[in-house]
């Protein structure tokens, strides 16, 4: 790469003397490197005005990135904490409730559905399995008889999810376990779109695996 | 122009361009998680790292560092700070999604807010993560950035001033 070149003997006004390996920022944003200690020639662009400002070495300018750093991160916190005071609704600091979770919020709205319960419903005709992982993991296998119905593709689903809901079936979403939150974001989706038959299947997949309920692999579809 | 000054030009609009990208990204996902903070107190929970009583405080007060530094990125107001917290966020996040992509929990990002999808995370997640982060590492390390305001000392001189002595 190549350098202009200015003698080491320059000196920028209030900046000092420049040495050896310095930048310096031009504040058309070009970068001024000085590289030969000692030269003396005259630097081409003579007649360029340039203003300019030092740029402290790296490590220097990381002490002062993590200064500002933490000054930015304080600010922050006083933001959020008097945010959070005034806004109407603000979340409780601590514990006196569970940690603020939309998916069990939203799981308070739907249903939930015991397992057994929901065999029982499977095998009397009343329930479909909604499935509310992704397509591999459903192929792989999945509940009987369950339908994949990703979140994101929820809209596609909701004609047929509707016509099972309207024909008495009740829709058993479920995820990958007890922690997973896909199906209550499912089950919200569903409700949203006025489908009222809906019920959560908290333990979720794995869940179904422990109790030893038959399972379907591949395609069912 | 010479080479060395058409890199530094580039390389400074480049500069600029990330602290664009990340200033706006993180301005909007700061707004989407201050408003929906109970949502984000999800996303947060489902994650399952931080202990129970870390979690509400942890979402009320990062997303306005996400505002803060994003302000800070836009604006060049302490630059190099604003820059350190984001790309040092980026780094949690992408430990946070690599821990979980590893254990396997079907869990959303929460990356926009609670609500903005509900996607299970991917390795993508990550891999973007990953590329935000290099970004903002950029901005830290690297002396060429075109500023909107400098502080230091701003002064005049002509680069081809006659050294001393001749």
């Amino acid at each position: 790469m190549q350098y202009r070149t200015v003698g080491i003997s320059d000196t920028i006004p209030g900046c000092g003397r420049m040495k050896t390996g310095e930048y310096f920022l031009l504040d058309s944003g070009r970068i001024f490197v000085i590289i030969y200690e000692g030269q003396r020639e005259k630097p081409e662009g003579k007649e360029m005005r340039i203003r300019a400002m030092r740029v402290p070495a790296l490590r220097a300018r990381l002490r002062t990135a993590l200064l500002q750093a933490v000054f930015l991160a304080a600010l922050g916190v006083v933001c959020g904490v008097a945010f959070n005071a005034f806004r109407y609704g603000g979340l409780a600091w601590v514990g006196d409730r569970p940690p603020a979770d939309a998916a069990s919020a939203r799981m308070k709205e739907s249903r939930t559905i015991r397992i057994d319960e929901a065999w029982k419903k499977y095998q009397q005709g009343q329930a479909l399995f909604v499935d509310a992982r992704g397509p591999s993991e459903y192929l792989s296998a999945h509940l009987p008889g369950a339908v994949n119905v990703p979140v994101e593709r929820a809209e596609k689903s909701i004609e047929q999810l509707k016509r099972a809901a309207d024909s008495g079936r009740e829709l058993v979403v479920y995820c990958s376990g007890s922690g997973c939150s896909l199906s209550s974001e499912l089950a919200s989706v569903l409700l949203d779109k006025g489908i009222r038959n809906v019920s959560i299947l908290p333990e979720g997949w794995s869940g179904w695996l422990d109790a030893g309920f038959p399972i379907e692999e591949g395609d069912a579809e | 122009m010479i080479e060395s000054e058409r890199t530094a030009s580039i390389l400074g609009l480049m500069i600029l361009s990330f602290r664009i990208v990340l200033g706006i990204m993180f301005i909007y996902a700061g707004i989407e998680k201050a408003i929906d903070v109970s949502g984000f107190a999800g996303a947060v929970h489902n994650y399952r790292i931080l202990p129970a009583w870390m979690v509400n405080p942890f979402a009320v007060i990062v997303p306005w560092i996400e505002i803060i530094a994003g302000l800070s990125l836009l604006s060049g107001v302490l630059l190099e700070g604003g820059a350190l917290v984001i790309s040092g966020l980026l780094f949690a996040f992408a430990c946070a999604l690599a821990f979980n992509l590893w254990r396997g929990l079907d869990i959303s990002c929460g990356c926009f807010g609670a609500s903005a999808d509900g996607h299970p995370i991917t390795w993508w997640y990550l891999l973007r993560d990953i590329v935000l982060f290099g970004m903002g590492c950029a901005i830290v390390a690297s002396p060429y950035r075109i500023r909107l305001s400098l502080k230091c000392l701003f002064q005049k001189a002509k680069a081809g001033r006659a050294p001393e002595g001749s």
